[in-house]
C-alpha cells in the first residue's frame, strides 16, 4: 500500500508530466494569464524609472539639482516619443505604441523584452518591433495584455538587409560570443549583431547604413537597421561579413512601435 | 497558515526575477529569486509544503519566457527533494546554507535547462543558440548574483513566517 508521501510525490510529478504535455495553446494561456497579472506592477514599476533615478540623489543635491535631474529624465522620455511618432509617420502604416516593462524573460536565456500590449491592441507572432533609432525586434509571443519581443542582439534574430549605396543584401544576426585570440573562450565578449552572405565583388565598407530589404515579407523594406562596423571577408572567401551597430538602443529601451500590418496586407497595397 | 507565509514571498521573488535585467557579461544570468525561495521552504518547512512550493515556484518561472512549462518545476522539485534528504546534517537556520545551497541549485539547473533545451526537441520555442562557454559564464554569474537574490528572501521569509503565524506553528 502506498503511504501518504509516496502520493503526494506521485500527484506532483503527474502534475509536471501534465505540464510538459500541455497544448500549445494552453501552455500559452496560462503563461498569458501570469503575465497579465505581473503587467501592471510592472508598468508602474517601469513608468516610475526616472523619477526614482532622481529620487537617488544624496540630500546634499535636491531642491534645484534634483529638479533639474527629473527635467532631464522627462526630456528623454520626450525625445524618445517624438523620434517614435516621426518613424511612425514615415512608415505610414498601422502601429501601436508599447511601453517596454521588463527585460530577459525570468532566466535570461534569449535577449528579449516585454511589453504592455497584447492581443487585445492587435498584437500577432512575428509582427516587426521598432524603436526610436531603426528595427528592435520581432514580436515571439503574444498574451492578451502583453507580448514578448525577440531583439535584434538575440542569436535567433534574423533579418534581410541591403546596403543602399551598393545594393549588396545580406542577413543580419544577432551577436554570440566575440572571438579573441589568446583568451580562454568562455571570456570572450558579447558580440554586436553580424552582417552574413554579402556579394564579396560589392565593395563595403565601414559606416554603410543597413535598411532591411523586405525580402522574407515580416518587415517592410527600407526600415533603417544599424551600421556596418566591421567589414572583410568570410572564412572561406565566398561571401563579405562583418559586424553591425544597430541604430536602436537595444539596451534602453523604454518604448517601442509594433507594425500591425501583416504581410500579405502589405504586398497588396499599392 | 504556512501558505500566507510562503505565497507572498513566492509573488514577490516572481516579481524581482521579472523586474531586474540580466547581467551581460556573465551570459544574462540573473539572481535565482524563485529559486532561493524554493529552497527556502525546503529547508524549513513539512515535505508537502516543500513539494509544491517547488513546483509552484519552477512553474512561475517558466511563465515568465519561452521555456516550456514543466521544465523548471521539475528541476526545482528535484532540488527541493535533495535539500529535504539533506536537512538532518545541515543548520537549517542559517543564510549560508541556503546561499550555498542556492548557488550550487542554480548551477544545476542552468546546466539542466540548457542540455534540455539544446538536445530537446522544442519546437515551439525561439533557436536556441547558447555556446557551452556563455552556459559556463552564466553559471559563474548566477553563483556571483546568488547572495544579491537569498538575502531579501532569507530576511522577509524568516520575518514573514513570524508575523504570521503563530509560535506554535514556527518551523523548527
Amino acid at each position: 500500500m502506498l503511504s501518504r508521501v509516496h502520493v503526494y510525490g506521485l500527484v506532483l510529478i503527474l502534475g509536471i508530466l501534465v505540464l510538459f504535455n500541455l497544448p500549445i495553446e494552453s501552455a500559452r494561456s496560462l503563461k498569458s494569464i501570469v503575465r497579465g497579472l505581473m503587467a501592471p506592477y510592472q508598468s508602474l514599476w517601469s513608468s516610475g524609472r526616472g523619477s526614482r533615478q532622481g529620487n537617488s540623489l544624496p540630500a546634499s543635491h535636491e531642491g534645484e539639482a534634483h529638479m533639474a535631474f527629473r527635467l532631464e529624465a522627462l526630456e528623454r522620455e520626450n525625445q524618445a516619443l517624438r523620434e517614435l511618432l516621426g518613424l511612425k509617420k514615415r512608415i505610414g502604416e498601422a502601429s501601436v505604441a508599447c511601453r517596454v516593462i521588463a527585460r530577459d524573460g525570468a532566466s535570461g536565456w534569449w535577449r528579449t523584452v516585454r511589453i504592455d500590449r497584447g492581443s487585445r491592441a492587435g498584437l500577432r507572432e512575428g509582427q516587426p518591433v521598432l524603436a526610436a533609432g531603426g528595427v528592435a525586434g520581432l514580436v515571439q509571443e503574444v498574451g492578451l495584455y502583453t507580448a514578448e519581443v525577440l531583439l535584434l542582439s538575440d542569436p535567433a534574430f534574423h533579418v534581410s538587409v541591403r546596403c543602399p549605396r551598393t545594393e549588396a543584401l545580406g542577413i543580419v544576426r544577432g551577436g554570440g560570443a566575440e572571438a579573441r585570440a589568446g583568451l580562454l573562450e568562455a571570456l570572450w565578449p558579447v558580440r554586436p549583431p553580424e552582417f552574413l552572405y554579402a556579394d564579396r565583388h560589392l565593395e563595403l565598407r565601414e559606416g554603410d547604413e543597413l535598411v532591411t530589404s523586405g525580402l522574407g515579407g515580416l518587415f517592410p523594406p527600407g526600415l533603417p537597421v544599424g551600421r556596418v562596423r566591421r567589414i572583410g571577408l568570410a572564412p572561406g572567401g565566398l561571401y563579405q561579413e562583418g559586424l553591425v551597430e544597430p541604430w536602436a538602443p537595444l539596451d534602453r529601451l523604454d518604448f517601442v512601435l509594433v507594425l500591425l500590418t501583416a504581410p500579405e496586407e502589405r504586398e497588396e497595397a499599392p | 497558515m504556512t501558505l500566507l507565509a510562503i505565497l507572498p514571498i513566492h509573488g514577490l521573488a516572481l516579481f524581482l526575477q521579472a523586474g531586474i535585467s540580466g547581467w551581460p557579461t556573465f551570459g544574462w544570468a540573473k539572481p535565482p529569486f524563485l529559486l532561493a525561495a524554493a529552497l527556502y521552504a525546503a529547508l524549513r518547512y513539512d515535505r508537502l509544503t516543500a513539494g509544491w512550493s517547488a513546483v509552484l515556484a519552477g512553474l512561475l518561472q517558466d511563465t515568465l519566457g519561452f521555456v516550456p512549462l514543466g521544465v523548471s518545476s521539475f528541476g526545482f522539485l528535484a532540488l527541493a527533494v535533495g535539500v529535504y534528504l539533506l536537512r538532518p546534517s545541515l543548520v537549517r537556520e542559517s543564510f549560508l546554507t541556503l546561499l550555498l545551497l542556492t548557488a550550487v541549485g542554480a548551477a544545476l539547473l542552468a546546466a539542466w535547462t540548457w542540455g534540455l533545451l539544446r538536445w530537446g526537441a522544442v519546437e515551439e520555442i525561439p533557436p536556441f543558440q547558447v555556446s557551452p562557454a556563455l552556459l559556463a559564464l552564466k553559471i559563474a554569474g548566477q553563483a556571483i548574483l546568488t547572495p544579491v537574490a537569498v538575502f531579501p528572501i532569507h530576511l522577509l521569509s524568516r520575518w514573514l513566517e513570524r508575523a504570521i503565524c503563530p509560535a506554535e506553528e514556527w518551523p523548527a
